[in-house]
């Protein structure tokens, strides 16, 4: 499960976090972590809206 | 310095004697000799995860520690205990800017094993990804080898593999396993090297700070002890501070960040402790953190230390 963190700079969503483990994964495709990311979205699941 | 003036004492200087000339880039293998531990010495593997560094398990499970049964000129083994139906598989990714000078040519591993009991059999394998870098959907194999017998004293085992295809561009991955018998078997292993080249040469040592620079550009783990500062954060309104953590190598993609354990932050005469830290933007060189001080002692504009209690980051861009 995950949730969208919205960065308070720039306003913009770019990381999501793992809510397992409390970890920030950056919107990086060369990123492990967000290429099992964008694999769980394609099954069709939803993450968390950011806060 | 000792060998060149060996070799300049020479009439003749072979291919051999320059090959075996230590470069610290020959062995495409990190970590090779199993001396960086940055995630622990002892695991009880039952999915996909990294334990040495850059030695990641692939969803078999066993136990693996760091072992100091080693042959000469070595300081640490891995030790491997899987059960009866597990194949004790783990596997190194080597990334595609490392490997687009492999295509079509010949390459060779090489490493020491030994088995202490069950299973003596050895699998290699080296596969490629889907696509560049990107393991989690597919892979494919190249090619594969294995020998019936490690041996049950340090043996050291080499695998030549030809004519790599194109695809190698895109990274490659060196697993190696065993064919489980039903009983329980514990081998170690060190020493590995993958090089151009049909001949195993020997071992390249790279220094100590070397190989874990090499390693931190995968995975940092920033602990510097209790109260050690991490970076300097500016106080800001409503109790809230912020600033950057440097890593100290920079990493081969935008990390994953995970904050774990206390912190406080330390400046204009007090320490409060931190609630709520998290990321705020994350780069291939830092991170830039954001969180709270507890009580009322956070002051807007004036700097703070990050300090640990217990506390650590760790910063991931494994493959």
């Amino acid at each position: 499960m995950y949730k969208l963190i919205r960065n308070s700079i720039s306003n913009e969503i770019d990381i999501v976090k793992r809510l397992s483990d409390n970890a920030h994964i950056p919107f990086d495709e060369a990123n492990t972590d967000y290429q099992e990311y964008l694999e769980w979205l394609a099954e069709g699941n939803t993450p968390e809206e950011a806060d | 310095m000792t060998r060149a003036v060996d070799l300049a004492k020479r009439a003749v200087i072979t291919t051999e004697d320059l090959t075996n000339i230590p470069s610290g880039a020959k062995n495409l293998i990190i970590n090779g000799d199993m001396s960086i531990w940055q995630r622990g010495t002892s695991f009880n593997v039952t999915s996909t995860q990294y334990t040495a560094d850059r030695w990641q398990t692939q969803g078999q499970t066993w136990t693996g520690t760091r072992s100091t049964d080693v042959p000469d000129d070595f300081q640490y083994s891995l030790d491997i205990t899987a059960g009866g139906s597990s194949y004790g598989t783990f596997a190194q990714k080597i990334e595609a800017v490392n490997c687009k000078h492999l295509v079509g040519k010949t390459v060779t591993l090489s490493f020491y094993a030994k088995a202490v009991s069950g299973q003596t059999n050895c699998f290699v394998v080296l596969k490629v990804p889907g696509t560049v870098d990107n393991w989690s959907s597919s892979s494919n194999a190249v090619n594969s080898q294995n020998i019936s017998d490690i041996g049950s004293t340090w043996t050291r085992h080499s695998f030549t593999f030809t004519n790599l295809p194109n695809t190698v561009a895109d990274g490659l991955l060196v697993q190696i396993f065993h064919a489980p018998d039903g009983n329980t078997a514990q081998r170690r292993y060190t020493g590995f090297q993958l090089e151009v080249g049909d001949t195993a040469t020997p071992f390249e040592h790279r220094p100590y700070d070397v190989e874990l620079a090499r390693c931190q550009r995968y995975y940092e783990l920033i602990n510097d002890n209790n109260y050690s500062s991490y970076g300097v954060m500016a106080g800001g309104t409503s109790q809230g501070f912020a600033g950057y953590v440097d890593y100290k190598i920079t990493k081969r993609a935008t990390p994953t960040i995970t904050i774990t354990g206390s912190f406080l932050i330390q400046g204009n005469s007090n320490q409060p402790g931190t609630t709520s830290m998290g990321t705020n933007g994350i780069g291939k060189r830092a991170v830039y953190i954001s969180g709270t001080g507890t009580g009322s002692n956070v002051t807007n504009g004036f700097a703070y230390n990050l300090l640990d209690v217990n506390g650590y980051i760790k910063v991931d861009a494994e493959l």
